[in-house]
This record gives C-alpha cells, sequence and structure tokens, in this order.
C-alpha cells in the first residue's frame, strides 16, 4: 500500500495549490475559483472514499488467502474473486487519480 | 531438500522398480510350463533419495523423501509342483516331476498391480512437472 | 528485499515451500506402494501453516511496525513428517492407499497452483501501483 499512499501525497499538495491557487484575488474572476474550489473538495472525497475502498478490499482479499493456506476453507474460487476484486479497484482509483491529474494540468495551463 | 527434482527421482525410481517387477512377472508366465524354471519374485526395499556423488560420499540423506530400489530378484523358495509323469526321463524315483510353482491368476494380479504402480508413478511425475512450470510463471 | 513483500506474500511463499515437501512425500508413498513393510507418510502441514500465520499475527501485535518481521514468521516453519498412524496394514505389512495417494496427490497440486496465481496477483498489484498506472504524464 506505500505506493498507494505515495501517490496519494502526490494528488494531495496539487490539489491544495490549486483550491489556493484559484481564488478570486490570484485570477481576477470569481466563477472558475468558487467552481474550483467546491470542484476540489469533491474529488478529494470521491478519491479517499475510493482509496479506503481499494484499501478495504487489499484487506479482505489478503484474509481470504490465508484463509485458503490455512486450509480454513477449500473456497479457491471465492479467494480468487476477491484477488480479482482487489486488482480491479486498485487499477479503477488509479485512472482516477490520473483522470484528477490530467484534469488539473489542463487547468493549470489555462491560467497564463 | 524439498524440491521437485527430489520428487522425480523418487517417481522414477518407482517406475524403475515396477518394470523390473513386470520383467519378472512376464517371465514367470512366460516360463510356467517350462520344467526346471523356478517362479522368481522382486525385492524391493525403501531408500532415501541422494542428490549426488557428493551427497553419497557425505553419507548426507534426507529420511523422510525415500525412494524405491529393487535389492534383489529371487527365486521363490516354496516347493515345487509336482506332477505325476512316469514316463518323462526327468521324473524322480516316485514318478514325479517338478513344474514351475507359477499360478497364472496371481501373476496376472501381480501385473494389473506392477501397471497401476506404474501409471501411479506416471502421474507422480506429471504433478512434479507441471507444478515446476508453473513457479517458473511466477517470473514472467 | 524482505521489507519489500508483506506477511501475506510471505506466508503465500512458504505455503508453496510447504506444499513442494508434500509432493516428495506422497511421491515418496506411491513409488513404494509395493515395498513390504513400508508405512505411508505423511505431514500435517495445514497446521505447520496456522502456526505459520499465527506467529505473523502475534508479532505483529507486539511490533510498533510491520516491517519490523525479524527473522522469526513464516519462513521459520517446518511442517512435521511422521508415519501415517490411520495407515491400514496389507499382508506384506505395505499401508499405502495408492487410490488416496493419488487424490492427495491431485489436491496438493491444485492447492499450489491456487497459491502461485494468488502470489502472480499480488505481485502484480504492487507493480501496477510502482508503475503508477502507467498514467502519470
Amino acid at each position: 500500500m506505500n505506493s498507494i499512499n505515495t501517490s496519494f501525497k502526490q494528488i494531495d499538495p496539487d490539489l491544495g495549490l490549486r483550491q489556493g491557487g484559484m481564488t478570486s484575488e490570484s485570477t481576477g474572476m470569481n466563477a472558475p475559483g468558487a467552481a474550483g474550489d467546491a470542484k476540489g473538495s469533491t474529488f478529494f472525497d470521491a478519491l479517499q472514499n475510493s482509496m479506503q475502498e481499494v484499501n478495504q478490499n487489499q484487506l479482505e482479499a489478503d484474509a481470504s488467502i490465508k484463509d485458503l493456506i490455512a486450509g480454513k476453507t477449500k473456497n479457491i474460487h471465492e479467494t480468487m474473486l476477491q484477488l480479482q476484486k482487489a486488482d480491479l479497484s486498485l487499477k479503477t482509483m488509479m485512472q482516477v487519480r490520473n483522470k484528477i491529474l490530467e484534469a488539473y494540468k489542463e487547468v493549470m495551463k489555462m491560467q497564463v | 531438500m524439498a524440491d521437485f527434482f527430489s520428487s522425480m527421482r523418487v517417481s522414477a525410481s518407482g517406475l524403475d522398480a515396477q518394470m523390473k517387477r513386470m520383467n519378472t512377472i512376464s517371465s514367470n508366465i512366460a516360463n510356467a510350463e517350462s520344467q526346471g524354471y523356478k517362479r522368481k519374485d522382486v525385492e524391493m526395499t525403501a531408500t532415501p533419495d541422494r542428490e549426488s556423488f557428493g551427497d553419497i560420499l557425505q553419507n548426507k540423506v534426507d529420511e523422510n523423501t525415500q525412494g524405491v530400489l529393487v535389492t534383489d530378484i529371487r527365486e521363490d523358495s516354496k516347493p515345487q509342483r509336482l506332477v505325476y509323469k512316469p514316463d518323462d526321463p526327468n521324473a524322480n524315483p516316485d514318478g514325479y516331476i517338478e513344474m514351475p510353482n507359477v499360478n497364472p491368476v496371481q501373476e496376472m494380479a501381480n501385473m494389473i498391480s506392477a501397471q497401476r504402480s506404474y501409471e501411479a508413478n506416471v502421474t507422480a511425475i506429471s504433478a512434479a512437472t507441471q507444478m515446476a512450470n508453473k513457479a517458473i510463471e511466477l517470473g514472467r | 528485499m524482505k521489507s519489500f513483500f508483506d506477511p501475506t506474500i510471505r506466508a503465500l511463499n512458504q505455503n508453496l515451500n510447504l506444499r513442494e515437501e508434500n509432493q516428495n512425500i506422497i511421491s515418496g508413498n506411491i513409488a513404494n506402494a509395493d515395498t513390504p513393510g513400508y508405512k505411508a507418510k505423511t505431514a500435517n502441514f495445514e497446521q505447520a501453516m496456522r502456526d505459520a500465520l499465527d506467529l505473523s499475527e502475534n508479532v505483529k501485535l507486539e511490533t510498533s511496525d510491520h516491517e519490523h518481521f525479524g527473522s522469526k514468521g513464516a519462513e521459520a516453519v517446518q511442517a512435521d513428517i511422521y508415519d501415517d498412524p490411520n495407515g491400514v496394514e496389507s499382508l506384506d505389512g505395505n499401508t499405502v492407499d495408492r487410490a488416496a495417494e493419488m487424490a492427495k496427490m491431485k489436491e496438493n497440486q491444485v492447492l499450489y497452483n491456487a497459491s502461485i496465481e494468488a502470489l502472480r496477483k499480488k505481485i502484480g498489484m504492487l507493480e501496477y501501483g510502482v508503475s503508477e498506472g502507467g498514467g502519470n504524464k
């Protein structure tokens, strides 16, 4: 999970910058600033929820693996499905993060 | 010394032993009516698997991995079958000749057992090979 | 590289070791299915695996950082190998049940493969995280 934390921290200062940068004083425009602030917190929350879900899925997958190898269950397909779920939610979250970064960079290009 | 090669060597020893057993059984069946032939048996012993000559020199053994060795092909010590045939030049004073103590039914049962064991060892080698190949996939 | 792999990956690795050992034992039994006086061997490695996992759980509780795993844990476990007490002796003293051994071997193989797949998935997820989803421009 360390790599996920690192990438998340990478976003955090970016988002903080955007929230601070898009005030009406710096850009001289009210509407985008306000919209930007609101958008920023929503993205932030969505990403945080996504991250928690990913973490939860990872833990469930780990527990499922432990059960399988300890012989508590012979349910292989369940373990595999849990792993797939964890994998997919991780990939989804990463894509969401990438899109946010993309959007941020687009917006940054617009400022000048 | 838990590796798949150890397992394969053990299974290979099993194949070898069963093959020798089959040969002996075939020999018995073929010579069931051959006068003077003595029925043969294989003697099998469990032997610990040894990896290399170096290991043998150092007497390093893994007691838990045991293959099988045919240590002897010995002749059946049970008395021969006596058949009454006074005209035969080889007949003993009572008119009996000695025929091999081969029971075809028993030999057939042994043969089926040997065949099953052989197949089981083949399956064991397949399983070990498949698992070893699967482990290689981790590197992909 | 120890700190790179989380406890689950280490446990999976140890499980693979134990199952490999099990294959050895089973093939030994099959090879000696007709050896007079041979007693079938078995190992309770599921118990060994449980012990290993419990050990790692307990260690986790005592240390502040799960990275500080130390040398003990999943790797240190050996399975007990002993003569199967449930073996039925045939006329020549052999206790190997060939059909049972075949079944055990198949099960062992399937669970071994499952562990490999689980390991692949876990490492795949780590790799994905490291490559940052391939979308970082």
